[in-house]
């Protein structure tokens, strides 16, 4: 599904990424975790298509594609989803006229039919309910005074209307409490499935008791320092980077 | 050559007296204009806006046209009023006069160089009078002589007086005039009426249009003026808040690009206590357009307990674009409400990002942001029907417009926990 080769990224000239190999087949689920800094939101805006990131070297490819070659909304439209760590506010955008024009680009893209008005809230309501998303955020501009935890939410019933291939999350899990967290989480696994991908970026391993990755990676200074299976988060929970970085730090001067 | 050549010669001695008599006004227009003549970039209030295009040409007054008339609709043709033929609401009465009576005295007032050169020069003006509440909005087209508009200038002249408790709902279209439209606009309101007055300039000539508003004791003016065409347009509206809690709202649009000039000039004088103007300007500039907004308000000694806000917001689209903006205000009291401000952006990158990664194109997801840019000035026009033709117009000047009107047109129903609704599933 995903391919990330040896890649090399500069975000104003210093260096983010740093010879980041990752491979995500689908029907899997990987979380990446990784200090403050460590270059996870970088990451994701490279894969997303955003200005500003200059991939020195290294490839990527999205279901056989070059991905760095495809526009932004050519990703979103060949299925690839970016759950934002700040999702945007855009006031004067009403939520559902948003989705609506989204999901219709991403179809007519794909050379499919565009959704009715009728079949379109159909599916907002199902969505919606999933993610128990109040109407009323339904039809306000598009994250336009939403709290914290109403911007996750909102991220979720997109990507649960968009229904990507690829869904990249970046802390979707930060700021939300306790029933918002089992609410996201059971929007994510409602997804699940053997042609969908996931990539969990986040700070706590509380998350991953909801959804469950098939691995877990350790980001640290712009690498992939350690991969394993769920029990690594745990063991990250317990110790904390400083192990990691530490040998990290041995294996990168030995390199 | 020059636009003055067109100018009669004065009519009698009025140029010294008041102006009490028709032919006094226009004498007084004409000797305003012999002595102060068109404005160039050095008159302060058109510095950004030059009419020396129009200036040198000897332009000659729009001939008359037997143009028949439309059954609803007032239309000027070359700036001449032919009025509609079907009966109207009993509150409504439309006139063609000939004579000026006590026209032109606001227009005076204001030395305004244009507004002069139209008490000079129009033919017949539109009377339009209001007793009651107007069941539904006088509409009134400018329009050319199919075959005069290129070397013609129309100088259309409406008088607007509405009795105290009327309302009516005025909306006026200039497109497609002559190569120089001079309008003016005479408004009285008495007290407690209501006109809410709509402008669309799409005209692809020069527009110069005044409008000129006297307000009795809790009145209320609510202007939507739009302007996406002209080579140079320019407004002018000034509003005179004379009686006690009279309220104005002025809301003005620019839509500008290639070379389009759009230039608004809005002033209010607050000479009565507890009066209050709300001014609001959005430009969207793009190529090499260009886009001018003063906005003044004058809190006059006595008039206490106001309030008065300016603000403009500008979208600049093109790096070879220009705006300037300038809201101000001159308070001659102490306790007054007020604010200004004005800003000048180009469209936000983080949400044109965030809406691209949803798998909307880049040219659609800046019309999206561009109209919600301008939506919260399309929602403040309360009437539906002319909200929507309102909406139509500037989409259909947006590119990529189409998109928003399919989003909006095909109504999405958020209400489906509504048992009254349930049926919209079937
Ligand atoms: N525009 C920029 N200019 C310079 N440095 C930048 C820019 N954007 C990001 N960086 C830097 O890149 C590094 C990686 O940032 P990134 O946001 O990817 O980290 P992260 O792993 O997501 O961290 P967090 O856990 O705090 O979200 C940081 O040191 C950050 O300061
Ligand atoms: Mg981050």
């Amino acid at each position: 599904m995903l391919s990330i080769q040896n890649l090399h990224v500069e975000v104003g000239g210093k260096p983010i990424l740093k010879g980041l190999t990752l491979e995500l087949k689908a029907g899997e689920v990987h979380a990446i975790m990784g200090p403050n800094g460590a270059g996870k939101s970088t990451l994701s805006y490279v894969l997303a298509g955003r200005d500003g990131y200059e991939v020195k070297a290294g490839s990527i490819t999205f279901l056989g594609q070059d991905l760095l070659a495809m526009d932004v909304s050519e990703r979103a439209a060949a299925g690839l989803f970016l759950g934002f760590q700040y999702p945007v506010a855009i006031p004067g955008v009403s939520n559902l006229h948003f989705v609506r024009a989204a999901l219709n680009a991403q179809r007519k893209a794909r050379g499919e039919a565009e959704l009715s008005a009728a079949e379109l809230m159909k599916l907002a309501r199902e969505k919606g309910k999933l993610v128990e998303l109040p109407a009323d955020l339904m039809k306000r501009a598009v994250n336009d005074g939403f709290s914290g935890g109403e911007k996750k939410r909102n991220e979720i019933f997109q990507m649960a209307m968009l229904e990507p291939k690829l869904a990249v999350l970046d802390e979707t899990d930060s700021g939300l409490d306790i029933d918002a967290l089992r609410v996201v989480a059971s929007g994510v696994n409602a997804l699940r499935s053997p042609e969908r991908a996931m990539l969990v970026i986040t700070h706590y391993q509380r998350l991953l008791d909801h959804i469950v990755p098939d691995r877990v990676h350790v980001l640290v200074d712009g690498r992939i320092v350690e991969s394993g299976d769920k029990s690594l988060a745990l063991r990250l929970e317990d110790e904390g980077y400083e192990k990691i970085r530490a040998s990290a730090a041995i294996s990168g001067a030995a390199s | 050559m020059s636009l003055l050549d067109t100018l009669p010669a004065a009519t009698g001695d009025g140029a010294r007296g008041s102006a009490g008599s028709a032919a006094d006004a226009r004498d007084a227009a004409i000797a305003l204009l012999r002595s102060t003549g068109l404005p160039t970039k050095k008159t302060e209030a058109w510095r950004f806006t030059s009419v020396r295009a129009i200036a040198e040409r000897a332009l000659p007054v729009a001939p008359t046209s037997l143009t028949p008339p439309h059954p609803d609709v007032v239309r000027f043709v070359g700036g001449h009023p032919v009025l509609p033929t079907a009966p109207r609401s009993p509150a409504v009465s439309l006139a063609r006069v000939s004579h000026l009576g006590p026209f032109g005295a606001e227009a005076l007032d204001a030395a305004h160089p244009f507004a002069a050169l139209n008490t000079a020069l129009f033919s017949d003006a539109l009377v339009v009078k209001v007793m009651g509440v107007a069941a539904r909005p006088v509409f009134v087209d400018h329009v050319a002589f199919e075959n005069e508009r290129a070397d013609t200038a129309a100088y259309a002249r409406i008088r607007v007086e509405l009795a105290a408790n009327a309302e009516l709902v005025l909306v006026e279209r200039y497109r497609g005039a002559s190569a120089l439209s001079d309008s003016v606009v005479e408004i009285v309101l008495g007290e407690n009426a209501k006109l809410v007055h709509l402008r669309t300039h799409e005209d692809e000539g020069a527009l110069v249009g005044s409008v000129f508003v006297r307000q009795a004791r809790g009145s209320r003016y609510v202007s939507h003026a739009l302007s996406f065409y002209g080579a140079p347009t320019r407004l002018d509206l000034r509003v005179r808040l004379e009686g006690e809690g009279a309220e104005c709202s002025l809301d003005g649009v620019a839509l500008v690009a290639g070379d389009v000039h759009s230039d608004h000039h809005v002033r209010v004088d607050h000479a009565a206590p507890r009066t209050t103007s709300r001014m609001r300007h959005r430009a969207v500039v793009s190529d090499r357009a260009t886009s001018v907004f003063d906005g003044q308000a004058h809190v006059l000694p006595g008039a206490a307990g106001c309030e008065a806000h300016q603000h403009s917001r500008n979208l600049l689209l093109s790096d070879r674009g220009t705006v300037h903006t300038k809201p101000h205000l001159e308070i001659h009291v102490d306790e007054v409400v007020a604010s200004h401000g004005a800003t000048v952006g180009a469209l936000d990158a983080d949400a044109l990002f965030y809406l691209r990664a949803r798998g909307i194109s880049e040219s659609d997801a800046k019309t999206l942001l561009t109209y919600a840019f301008l939506q919260e000035l399309v929602d403040a026009i309360e009437h539906p029907a002319l909200r929507t033709a309102m909406r139509d117009a500037l989409l259909s000047q947006l590119p990529g417009g189409e998109l928003v009107r399919a989003l909006e047109d095909d109504a999405l129903d958020f209400e489906e926990d509504h048992p009254t609704e349930a049926e919209d599933d079937a």
